[in-house]
């Protein structure tokens, strides 16, 4: 079978970005447009502010990863976009593009969940063995998924509360660090100690799920506290307590949703997939039980169109193409 | 000259096809359902009605705002992408100066959009040509000065009030009709494509709030 080569669009929160992917694992092209530097003024994206930076920036991106990937758009065998989960003005500009494309060369339209795409993007790296399971964690997600075959998934696991990059982001503006706060958090947690102690998270004994929002309440506590005692934090062991307890509960519940589940590996997925601590705590648990941790490269943990053109690789070989009727799905569910 | 005609900016979507010469194919909707769903389902059906392959068109004329800010969007992405993939020309055309188009009347003309709180987005149009500037403003200023012979067409059912002294445009000529559009950007200068954004006419909420911030510190 020769390998098709998709072009991928992502933008679903604040990267504009187009990838071309040939066979759903060779990156021949991917460019990611950020905006973060826009957003920083506002400590957090502002999705009409996103949605007016991707219009702007979307033929570029398009342009740019044709051109690098070598390729002609007459070349390419199917149009991917990320159809949702999302921020629905931002998702809008992509599945516009995208249908675009395929109208103008008619091309088959493929639709990506966006959680499928940061999960695949590990296949860029590495070959998957199933059955397994992903933990995905990022500012708008975090979930545990069990694979049981290549292109099916069931959610097993989920946030009650916050993701846990929202609770990094919350946090990081109780210690006033600028946007965005979770890979500061991250470094000062480096030279820090867990000093504070804080609540571990477990829910229900059987319990997949998370929560997060008691413990950004604590942290958000103590520093209050601190303050009116008149007291000094120091901002290190402050970060190191609270990523001490989100890598604990994090890396637990994956550590035995793998075993539960008789998973031959486990991925790891989203933005906090660049997060160190977390990255040294599977790796570390994964050691210690035997278990095949996948990580993608840091360059593919955050959003990009690459990972979108991984995961498009189901819907193109099982013939499942979208409509030019299709809309930007901001809640999609993953199935 | 192929030319496909697009206008998202309102809750009315509308698509037209012409030659150039005059106008081959012209839908409009008003429904509840949202134009990203509708534009390019239709754009495929009356290109395939007249006979059109996407790669005969030879521009893209897109009514790029004021108006809804998701709809402007739309429109606007689609229209450039479709320029940019298949090497053809971006004309944009004001939707005020269509809608005042859309009026058929020569003279004096006022379009108006509602952007609540007492304010619209506005353009006034003498036989075809801007007066002064298109912009956002309280629609009860606005017309203060405004002589009473200028119809006024758009969301007058919101300004009752103010455009009391003014003729009404019949509603049966107050819909933007992408028809029109393509006839007003037939022989008008592209644009870069790249570049192109729609003209909001009005920051998002969050960067208008930052740059009074700014001004205060
Ligand atoms: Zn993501």
């Amino acid at each position: 079978m020769t390998q098709p080569l998709i072009l991928a669009i992502e933008s679903s929160c604040d990267e504009t970005a187009a990838a071309v992917v040939r066979g759903g694992t060779e990156i021949l092209s991917n460019v990611v447009s950020s905006q973060i530097e826009s957003h920083k003024r506002f400590g957090g994206v502002v999705p009409e502010v996103a949605s007016r930076h991707h219009v702007e920036r979307i033929t570029y991106v398009i342009d740019d990863a044709l051109t690098e990937a070598g390729i002609t758009i007459e070349e390419i065998d199917a149009i991917a976009v990320t159809e949702g989960p999302g921020l629905v003005g931002a998702l809008l500009v992509g599945v516009s593009a995208a249908k675009a494309l395929a109208f103008a060369h008619d091309k088959p339209l493929l639709g990506v969940h966006h959680i499928a795409g940061h999960i695949y993007a590990n296949r860029l790296e590495q070959e998957l063995q199933f059955p397994l399971v992903c933990l995905i964690a990022s500012g708008g997600h975090t979930e545990l998924i069990y694979m049981p075959e290549d292109g099916v998934y069931e959610v097993i696991g989920e946030t009650r509360d916050d993701a846990a990059g929202e609770a990094y982001d919350k946090v990081a503006r109780t210690l006033k660090l600028p946007y965005p706060g979770g890979p500061r958090i991250d470094q000062l947690a480096q030279t820090g100690h867990d000093t504070f102690h804080f609540p571990r998270i477990w829910l229900e004994k059987e319990s997949y799920d998370f929560s997060f929002s008691g413990l950004k309440s604590s942290v958000i506590n103590a520093v209050h506290n601190a303050e009116q005692r008149g007291e000094v934090i120091i901002p290190e062991d402050l970060a190191a307590s609270f990523q001490a307890s989100v890598v604990e509960v994090l890396v637990t519940k994956a550590i035995r949703a793998v075993k539960e589940k008789g998973g031959k590996q486990l991925l790891v997925a989203g933005g906090v997939a660049a997060n160190q601590g977390l990255r040294n705590g599977l790796t570390e648990a994964c050691q210690r039980e035997g278990i095949e941790l996948v990580i993608p490269p840091m360059h593919l943990c955050g959003d990009n169109a690459a990972m979108i053109g991984a995961a498009a690789i189901h819907p193109y070989r099982a013939g499942r193409q979208s409509t030019l009727a299709m809309n930007a799905e901001p809640g999609l569910d993953l199935k | 000259m192929k030319i496909v005609a697009i206008d998202t900016s309102t809750k009315q979507l509308s698509v037209a096809l012409s030659d150039g010469q005059q106008i081959l194919a012209e839908a409009s909707y008003v429904t509840s359902l949202n134009h990203a769903t509708k534009l390019m389902p239709l754009l495929e059906r009356m290109m395939q009605e007249v006979n059109w392959l996407p790669r005969d068109l030879t521009r893209i004329v897109i009514a790029d705002g004021p108006g809804s800010y998701t709809g402007l969007r739309i429109g606007a992405t689609t229209a450039k992408t479709l320029a940019y993939t298949l090497g053809i020309e971006l004309v944009p055309v004001s939707t005020l100066e269509l809608m005042a188009a859309s009026a058929g009347s020569t003279g004096r003309i006022v379009a108006i959009q509602d952007a609540r709180r007492g304010t619209g987005f506005v353009g006034l149009y003498e036989n075809g040509q801007l007066v002064g500037e298109e912009q956002h403003t309280l629609i009860a200023d606005f017309v203060q000065n405004l002589p009473t012979d200028t119809k006024v067409t758009g969301d007058t059912d919101k300004f009752v009030a103010e455009l009391q002294p003014f003729s009404i445009v019949d509603p049966a000529f107050r819909a933007p009709r992408a028809g029109v559009l393509a006839m007003l950007g037939a022989t008008r200068q592209p644009v870069d494509v790249h570049s192109f954004e729609p003209r909001y006419l009005r920051l998002a909420e969050a960067e208008a709030k930052w740059i009074e911030a700014q001004r205060h510190d």
